[in-house]
């Protein structure tokens, strides 16, 4: 049985958003949590697999739960809803480690497919936020950790540029003459990476500030 | 110096303080030692006497101080004649003073006299004249290479000699030896004429440099000549024998040079500065030790003014070549430049007036003074007056001229930049500068540099400074009435800018934080409601309400949230991939062409979204009703015109749907954009697409 934590304050949100997961993964059992302060008394309760973390909440952002989710589940998949498709935000979720985005205005069949392609491995990826993503890895050369796990392959770039202009993914997979989930795959990995880079700039950050 | 007062005081003397009488019958004993031998104070003594019955009448001209005022040859020569007689006098080591009264008096002849019984002229004249030479030759052992310095150290170490040798001559007490007092005359004619045209070759090369060693070598050799000439007694010079080539030809020639100086000078600020300075003291000294001892010789008025008087006023003017060459900055000579000449011309107008009356007039020099103070009130004032309005440029530095503009401009500016600006305009036209540049500084004064060639005033904007180069398109330096004008402008421009600022601040601040506490409301309260409606509802109806509700929350929360413009390649590719997307779930293709030259051109937030939405609002309508296959959507920018047309070949549409909500709807934006907004069906002409509908809106850009 899927256990799904849903970190979201306004109620009738995790009304609709529950009869969603329902929809679409069947059978799960969803624990509500309206806040940080609710959310540490349960996390570790159960085995969760997966999380809908809202970014803004009362006492906090959903955004810096989840390295402690990752923490207390290393495999719990992250996703991150919004209702104001701010780009700056969605960046950093993901540089935080989300797995995925959602917004919470989309059609319900499209959030419905979006959760399935999540899981399967093929998270959304929008021009705004594929534009920062390129300007992060122009910009940052973190010199003490290794080369490869941190700057993109030219595949990656490539399929970053295209989503930057616009380019559905279907149309990126054409251009690129690859198959959409190989785009996909590209996708997930470019988040990992996102993540690792960011965390190794804390690290680095933290260790010019005197802090570990 | 030494030598000379040695020599002042072996002179052989009676110990009798000469003055000459009202009317040149003998002299009157001014002072004496106190004893029977000696004649009381008060006494007129009509002559002198030998023993042996030598008999030398007394007269004024033996008091005089410089036999060189004489204007003729022969009188020179009568002069020394009664000095030869006088001597002859003394020689016999007794004299005989006569009251003409019966009255006389013997008195032996001292062959010294002491330290305190040289008059105080002696010692003005030394002193004053070594001051010459000390600050001669100590500018030139600051500046040992210049020509000019030269030249100074040269007239002054001259000027130094030729006092010496009239101090000994002009402190006797009625007699000197004779051969002695030729020599020294001559000596002191000699220096005299060097000084006086190393004065004028001084003219020649400062401040600009006019002539060459050549001039030099052929001045000196005039003087030389001219001095052969006077000791020689060859040719006798009109007007005065000595004074003539002496001072006045020399003078009137440096009128000349200083004049051609003075438009060499005209676009050079630093040297015309140099210049006024120099020539300044040189014509108010000269002017003045002129008047006081050739004017007077001129009308026979001889002796009445002490000769120490000129001797100051020459050290004067060396002591002002001495300042200024160090520092000519440090006078304001603006202003005392004016004021210094109209007050030479007033006192040399009357000067002139009165040489004039008794030349052409023939008017006793006693009854011409009441005249030339009456030409002097009605003639000279008021010509003056009407001169000054003629020639001196006003100037327009009132602040009242200036404030209202500045202040109205300044508060009308609409941005800080326009604001910094104009203030650098306003530097512009109150100075005519040469350039004005403006580069970093923090410096918060107003300062003249380079000698007042610039003006460093400082920038609004707190980082850098304006350096104004040339005052006046160059033909004047910046001077201390500059620097306040500057400084009360720029108090001035500074409170109005930070009043203004202020004000835009509060402005600013308190639409922000409305923007922000509107923005909060509808972030958290609004738009989470109107999801739940949009997720939660059975109808579609409601749910494509609440999405379009939404969406327009969204935008409104964009437009506050956001202010800045963004590239339009950005904005091209959020539409493409909204629009790329609803046309692939819809089954649609989609040709999609992007502007070519993608010129830098941004959209500020009104635009994209409310295009954004217009298109938006296309694309649902093909999608809805058009039943087409595909979609063709460009956009191009023309003439700083924004074009944007979305095409489809469905079925095309007909006059209900042309007049219907939604078109309004995309009407009323496209008028919100400034544009147009058109509908038309395809015909096989246009764009190879063979029906449907081509919807195109143009709208303006604004200047970036």
């Amino acid at each position: 049985m899927k256990h799904i934590f849903l970190l979201e304050d306004d109620e009738s949100t995790r009304m609709w958003f529950s009869a969603l997961l329902e929809k679409a993964y069947g059978k799960v059992e969803i624990i509500p949590a309206e806040s940080i302060g609710q959310a540490e008394k349960v996390v570790e309760r159960y085995p969760f697999s997966m999380a809908i973390l809202d970014i803004y909440l009362p006492d906090g952002r959903g955004i810096d739960y989840i390295k402690r989710l990752k923490n207390v589940h290393p495999a719990i998949f992250c996703i991150m809803v919004t209702a104001f498709d701010d780009s700056a935000d969605i960046f950093a979720a993901l540089k935080a480690g989300a797995d995925g985005y959602l917004l919470k205005s989309q059609d319900k069949e499209k959030l419905i497919q979006l959760l399935q392609d999540i899981l399967k491995g093929a998270p959304p990826l929008s021009p705004s936020v594929a534009r920062r993503i390129i300007k992060h890895f122009n910009d940052t050369h973190p010199p003490d950790t290794p080369v490869k796990s941190t700057t993109l392959t030219q595949r990656e770039n490539e399929v970053l540029v295209l989503i930057a202009k616009g380019m559905t993914r279907n149309e990126t997979a054409d251009m690129l003459n690859i198959r959409p989930g190989t785009v996909a795959g590209y996708i997930k990995r470019i988040y990992e990476k996102l993540n690792i880079t960011s965390r190794a700039e804390a690290a680095l950050e933290a260790r010019r500030m005197g802090l570990i | 110096m030494v030598v000379t007062i040695h020599a002042a005081v072996e002179q052989p003397g009676l110990g009798i303080d000469w003055a000459p009488a009202m009317d040149n019958r003998g002299l009157i004993v001014r002072s004496a030692a106190e004893t029977t031998a000696l004649p009381p104070a008060g006494t007129r003594i009509k002559s002198i006497q030998s023993p042996a019955g030598l008999f030398v009448p007394l007269g004024k001209d033996l008091l005089l101080e410089d036999p060189d005022q004489y204007a003729t040859y022969s009188e020179y020569n009568r002069f020394f004649e009664r000095q030869k007689l006088l001597k002859s006098v003394y020689d016999s080591g007794t004299v005989i003073l006569s009251a003409g009264n019966g009255r006389q008096w013997p008195i032996a002849v001292q062959s010294g006299r002491a330290l305190n019984q040289l008059p105080f002229s002696f010692w003005v004249l030394n002193l004053s004249a070594a001051v010459c030479a000390l600050i001669g030759s100590g500018v030139w052992w600051y500046r040992p290479g210049e020509i000019s310095a030269k030249l100074l150290a040269t007239t002054a170490v001259c000027y130094y000699l030729s006092i010496l040798c009239l101090s000994i001559y002009g402190s006797r007490e009625l007699f000197l030896e004779p051969a002695l007092f030729l020599f020294l005359s001559a000596a002191n004619h000699l220096f005299t004429l060097t000084w006086c045209y190393s004065l004028l070759l001084l003219v020649v090369f400062y401040p600009i440099r006019m002539g060459g060693m050549r001039s030099i070598a052929a001045v000196y050799f005039i003087a030389l000549s001219v001095w052969a000439n006077q000791t020689l007694q060859v040719i006798e010079v009109p007007v005065h024998a000595y004074y003539g080539l002496n001072h006045i030809v020399p003078y009137g020639i440096g009128i000349f040079v200083g004049y051609r100086q003075w438009r060499r000078t005209a676009r050079r600020p630093v040297e015309r500065a140099a210049f006024r300075w120099f020539i300044l003291s040189i014509w108010i000294s000269i002017g003045i030790s002129g008047s006081s001892f050739i004017v007077p010789s001129l009308t026979d008025n001889s002796g009445k003014i002490p000769l120490y008087v000129p001797a100051l006023s020459i050290m004067f003017m060396f002591i002002c070549f001495a300042l200024g060459i160090f520092r000519y900055g440090l006078f304001n000579l603006e202003h005392w430049w004016l004021t210094g000449w109209t007050w030479l011309a007033a006192g040399l107008f009357i000067s002139a007036i009165d040489i004039l009356i008794v030349f052409i007039l023939d008017i006793r020099i006693e009854f011409v003074l009441p005249y030339s103070i009456l030409l002097l009130g009605w003639i000279y004032f008021p010509l003056r007056q009407w001169l000054w309005q003629r020639l001196a440029k006003p100037e327009i530095y009132q602040l009242e001229h200036h404030m209202p503009v500045l202040i109205q401009s300044l508060f009308n500016s609409r941005s800080m930049q326009s604001f910094i600006d104009r203030w650098t305009e306003l530097l512009k036209e109150i100075f005519q500068p040469l350039d004005i540049i403006v580069e970093q500084g923090m410096n918060r004064d107003v300062v003249t540099r380079q000698h007042g060639f610039e003006l460093k005033v400082p920038n609004l904007d707190g980082k850098n400074v304006c350096r104004l180069i040339g005052n006046r398109q160059g033909s004047r330096l910046f001077g201390s009435k500059d620097i306040n004008l500057a400084k009360s402008l720029f108090s001035l421009s500074q409170a109005i800018f930070t009043i203004t600022n202020h004000t835009r601040q509060v402005q600013h601040e308190g639409a922000k934080r409305e923007r922000e506490r509107i923005m909060r409301d509808l972030h958290d309260d609004v738009l989470p409601k109107l999801i739940s409606i949009k997720q939660l509802s059975e109808s579609s109806a409601i749910e494509k309400m609440a999405g379009a509700a939404f969406q327009s929350i969204r935008d409104t929360i964009y437009l506050l949230r956001y202010s800045s413009n963004k590239p339009l390649e950005e904005v091209l590719a959020d539409w493409r991939a909204e629009v790329a997307e609803r046309l692939a779930a819809a089954r649609l293709d989609l040709d999609w062409r992007c502007p070519d030259q993608r010129n830098r051109c941004h959209l500020s937030p009104r635009q994209f979204i409310n295009c954004g939405r217009i298109l938006r609002e296309a694309v649902s309508n093909i999608i809805k009703h058009a039943r087409a296959g595909s979609v063709h959507i460009s956009f191009d920018i023309v003439d700083h015109k924004f074009h944007m047309s979305v095409s489809d070949n469905g079925a095309g549409a007909g006059e209900p749907f042309l007049n219907g909500m939604g078109t309004s709807n995309m009407r009323l934006r496209a008028r919100a954009l400034g544009g147009t907004i058109t509908w038309e069906p395809n015909s096989s002409s246009s764009a190879g697409i063979q029906k449907g509908m081509t919807v195109s809106i143009t709208f303006p850009l604004d200047d970036p």
